[in-house]
């Protein structure tokens, strides 16, 4: 097991750098050069030739391409991002009170999804073809057929207006969690549902199963065999869903003017604003590669056979 | 192409199909079906309710939202279409090459693919917009960018299947070039299960390209796109539900055939997943289980 | 004496919404076929013909949305009428599997020991020590090596022919009236086959109980069987004592499975220089 640890780790390390050579190289690609979107941003009236170069000498844009990359690197380990172009802030201080709100948001979704999930899958699996099964995947697949934000639409103007239940937007309280979650969890609870209920079921008509059941054991202890096993697979799956929501809450973020990092996030585009652009991806990327690396951990520690793999 | 009879015996499929394909052509023949100019404004016309001659009515610049709605099928089903089929062609190319010759392109081209892949697709995607700007060609060239990797690895894992059988060894043997024994041999085997995944994204591409473009990085003004009209109907929500609500039923109405269709394909496919399927005519049924059955034994 | 009886066994997948109402061709259509005391049976057929269905259906394994209805006998009682909490006792105790692929048949989560204790478990209350010790001389008897080693280790750590030996060790310490043999050796390599063929040939002599062996491979179908039936598109198309099947059989078919099977040994010979060591 150890082995495969140190393995492990050791093929997550150069992908992290890899990613963040990436991730600064992505604003090589603009079309805009950012001395002009910092310009735009301060308002200047006339834009020239020798301030543009006056710019980039104060931003330190003139300097070699590794140069830079070493020390925005450097620099990033140590959570300091650079400036914004627009406000002149300091990245991290923008991005990591959004962080902290989308990560509140995201984790909550992410416990009530699992859970969910699993429950739902499960159930599914064990009444496979009966009424409780047809209608939750009838449910579930008209609610994933739906764009997020019109569902949420749909309910804040049920929830929050006409019945007053919970805020329109903002986060303000408790109370202005339920919504948000509640769009999350039902957008990917439907699909991961789905993924637990066909692991399960592909488990129950295994041959151990089978096997199981030949030999005398009863319904019961070969459920709970099939559950331990087919739940294995879904660790792998549930450990990449926590990035993939965090990354992904950005319209639900939008339509309830939820201060985090999605809303951040778009409107540093509109405006052109790269360092938060890129500090946005180097988080959200490293997270990804931790998330999945642990996961891969977890499932090796749990089944002995994938210690072989790599 | 038995599996495109098989999926004709499954009548709420051929209802899908029909769905999306008439979709698509109205939204191809969209000059010659929508009743009005899309973009054309008639301030007086504000929220008009339905009339004759505006079937669904008028949005808050007086346009046609029936005309806005065909023509918004452009972007948002047929331009996805085009990213999708452009996006899965490029994994297939790189994943027939990996899984075909192995050796250090293999190597090279999968580590090229764990490196695209540990970016999540939509901070990816965000990223790329970022930089480039916002706009319906930089969101579909952003996706293309994401998805290919993933195309890629499928193919390979179905085309490194095949290589190995032993038809195909053979073929090389008495001197069939690559290429022959790629179109003839691998592609119609790996191409069903290509056509299976391609299809089960088509529906989710379509959700999160509406979704970019009602967050204002999509398509812009004064364009015609689903999700964007529900960007612009977001203001009157309260007052004028309607238009929020026509764009977003047309949405659900074809991201569920596609998806229904794209459950329907992978079925066909797969005569094991028969417990699911509720099927019409016992011979078919009883013959598929068997060719199953068959299948499981012999292996 | 007739250990099990089958009459007119009938299998058929039901169609929704339909209840017992047999609809279109049945999988298996009306076999009836009998086991007696220290007899081994074996059934042959090509994929498809019936011959794992039948197996399960004698356990009432079939699941999902395959029925079956006729008479199951097993000393006198009818196990089709058997409510399933009794049924279950009879599985294992009564009549064990034993399945073709041994990688498989195990539950990959925990380890083999594991495993067969539990099932003993639910048929015996011995104390673990005296599991482990009749599981052990089981073990050794089949010529696993080492058996509290094995125990302790996981199924994918075994090799198939490994496996398929932990069954037929469960087998004999179960002692069942019927042994059911499905297919066993058809996923195992040449070599390993002989070697568990010939642990079946040990089972038989000292068990003395009944044996149905299913395979598809007429050589170690001669090896073994006493009665051979003849299986095709779920009807039994000739039954008759081994000698008598592989020298005059009567049904086009299965002349047609003994001369392919012939053909390709006598081939074999010549090719061997007209010797012939292993006729199984």
């Amino acid at each position: 097991m150890l082995s495969y640890l140190i393995k492990r780790v050791g093929v997550a390390l150069p992908l992290l750098v890899v990613i963040s050579f990436l991730t600064f190289g992505l604003n090589q690609l603009s079309p805009m050069d950012p001395a002009e979107v910092v310009l735009h941003a301060q308002e200047v009236p006339a834009i020239t030739e020798e301030l543009i170069a006056q710019t980039h000498a104060e931003l330190g844009m003139d300097r070699p391409f590794l140069a830079r990359y070493g020390d925005w690197l450097l620099s990033s380990l140590q959570l300091d991002f650079g400036e914004s172009y627009i406000t002149g802030k300091p990245v991290w201080s923008l991005l990591g009170p959004a962080l902290v709100n989308t990560v509140k948001l995201t984790l909550i979704s992410s416990f009530i999804i699992i859970l969910l999930s699993i429950g739902l899958g499960v159930l599914c699996a064990l009444r496979e073809g009966k009424p409780v099964d047809l209608a939750v995947r009838g449910l579930s697949f008209l609610l994933t057929s739906m764009p997020s934000y019109w569902l949420a639409a749909l309910m804040v103007w049920y929830f929050a207006v006409k019945l007053d239940l919970f805020p329109t937007s903002g986060m303000s309280s408790a109370d202005s969690y339920v919504l948000p979650v509640s769009v999350l969890v039902i957008g990917y609870a439907g699909i991961y549902f789905r993924n637990v209920r066909s692991s399960m079921l592909s488990h129950l008509h295994a041959d151990y199963a089978l096997y199981g059941r030949a030999c005398g054991l009863s319904e019961r202890q070969v459920t709970m065999r099939v559950l331990r096993n087919s739940l294995q697979v879904s660790v792998s799956v549930f450990g990449l869903a926590i990035p993939i929501i965090l990354g992904s809450t950005v319209v639900v973020e939008n339509i309830f003017a939820w201060p985090g990092l999605g809303t951040l996030t778009v409107n540093s585009i509109l405006g052109r604003d790269f360092p938060i652009i890129q500090a946005y991806v180097l988080v959200l990327a490293v997270a990804f590669v931790l998330f999945n690396t642990v996961s891969d951990l977890i499932n090796a520690a749990l089944n002995p056979r994938l210690r072989k793999e790599l | 192409m038995r599996l495109l009879q098989r999926l004709l015996q499954d009548k709420p499929a051929v209802l899908s199909l029909s769905i999306v394909a008439v979709t698509m052509l109205i939204g191809l023949a969209a000059p010659l079906i929508a009743p009005h100019p899309p973009n054309l404004v008639h301030m007086e016309l504000r929220f008009a309710g339905a009339s004759w001659s505006y079937w669904l009515g008028n949005d808050h610049l007086g346009r046609c939202v029936l005309s806005r709605l065909i023509y918004g099928i452009r972007p948002s089903v047929l331009w996805v279409l085009v990213a999708l089929l452009a996006s899965a062609g490029l994994g297939a190319c790189v994943g027939f090459l990996s899984g075909y010759y192995r050796g250090r392109l293999d190597a090279w081209l999968m580590r090229l693919c764990d490196v695209m892949l540990s970016f999540p697709g939509y901070v990816m995607t965000l990223a790329i917009v970022g930089i480039l700007g916002a706009g319906m060609t930089n969101i579909l060239a952003a996706f293309v960018l994401m998805k290919w990797a993933w195309f890629a690895r499928v193919t390979r894992t179905a085309v490194m299947q095949v290589a190995d059988a032993d038809y195909v060894k053979f073929a090389k043997v008495t001197g069939a070039s690559g290429l022959r024994i790629m179109t003839r041999y691998i592609a119609p085997v790996a191409a069903p299960d290509l056509a299976v995944i391609a299809s089960s994204t088509y529906g989710s591409m379509i959700l999160q390209i509406s979704g970019l473009s009602f967050l204002g990085l999509g398509i812009q003004a004064p364009h015609a796109e689903w999700g964007m009209m529900m960007n612009e109907a977001r203001s009157v929500m309260f007052t004028r539900p309607e238009l929020m609500l026509v764009p977003g039923l047309a949405v659900i109405v074809l991201v569920s055939a596609v998806n229904f269709l794209s459950d329907s394909l992978q079925k066909a496919l797969d005569p094991k997943l028969m417990h699911a399927m509720r099927s019409d005519k016992p011979g078919a049924v009883l013959g598929r289980w068997l060719r199953g059955r068959g299948r499981k034994e012999a292996a | 004496m007739n250990v099990l009886e089958v009459e007119q066994l009938r299998i058929w997948q039901a169609a929704d919404g339909q209840g017992q109402d047999a609809d279109g061709r049945a999988l298996v259509s009306g076999s009836s076929f009998a086991v007696k005391q220290g007899q081994c049976v074996a059934i042959v057929g090509e994929s498809g013909s019936g011959k794992s269905l039948t197996c399960k259906a004698i356990m009432r394994l079939n699941g999902g949305s395959l029925r079956q209805s006729g008479r199951i006998l097993l000393g006198g009682v009818d196990l089709a009428e058997l409510p399933l909490q009794e049924m279950r006792g009879y599985r294992g105790k009564r009549l064990c599997m034993i399945m073709q692929s041994g990688m498989s048949a195990f539950d990959p989560s925990q380890s083999v020991g594991a495993f067969l204790q539990s099932v003993l478990q639910v048929h015996y209350d011995w104390p673990r020590s005296q599991m482990q010790e009749s599981l052990a001389v089981a073990m050794l008897s089949v010529g696993l090596r080492e058996p509290l080693a094995v125990l302790r280790r996981y199924p994918h750590e075994l090799s198939g022919g490994m496996l398929q030996r932990l069954m037929i060790a469960l087998a004999i310490v179960l002692e069942p009236d019927v042994i059911i043999a499905d297919e066993p050796t058809t996923a195992l390599d040449a070599v390993t086959a002989y070697e568990v063929v010939e642990q079946f040939v040990q089972l038989r002599e000292r068990a003395g109980g009944a044996m149905i062996f299913v395979s598809h491979d007429l050589g170690v179908v001669r090896r073994l069987a006493d009665e051979i039936l003849v299986m095709k598109d779920g009807e039994i198309v000739e039954r008759g004592d081994t000698q008598h099947i592989f020298t005059a059989a009567r049904h086009p078919y299965t002349r047609y499975l003994v001369s392919s099977k012939e053909e390709l040994s006598r081939h074999y010979t010549q090719l061997m220089g007209g010797r012939t060591d292993a006729q199984g």
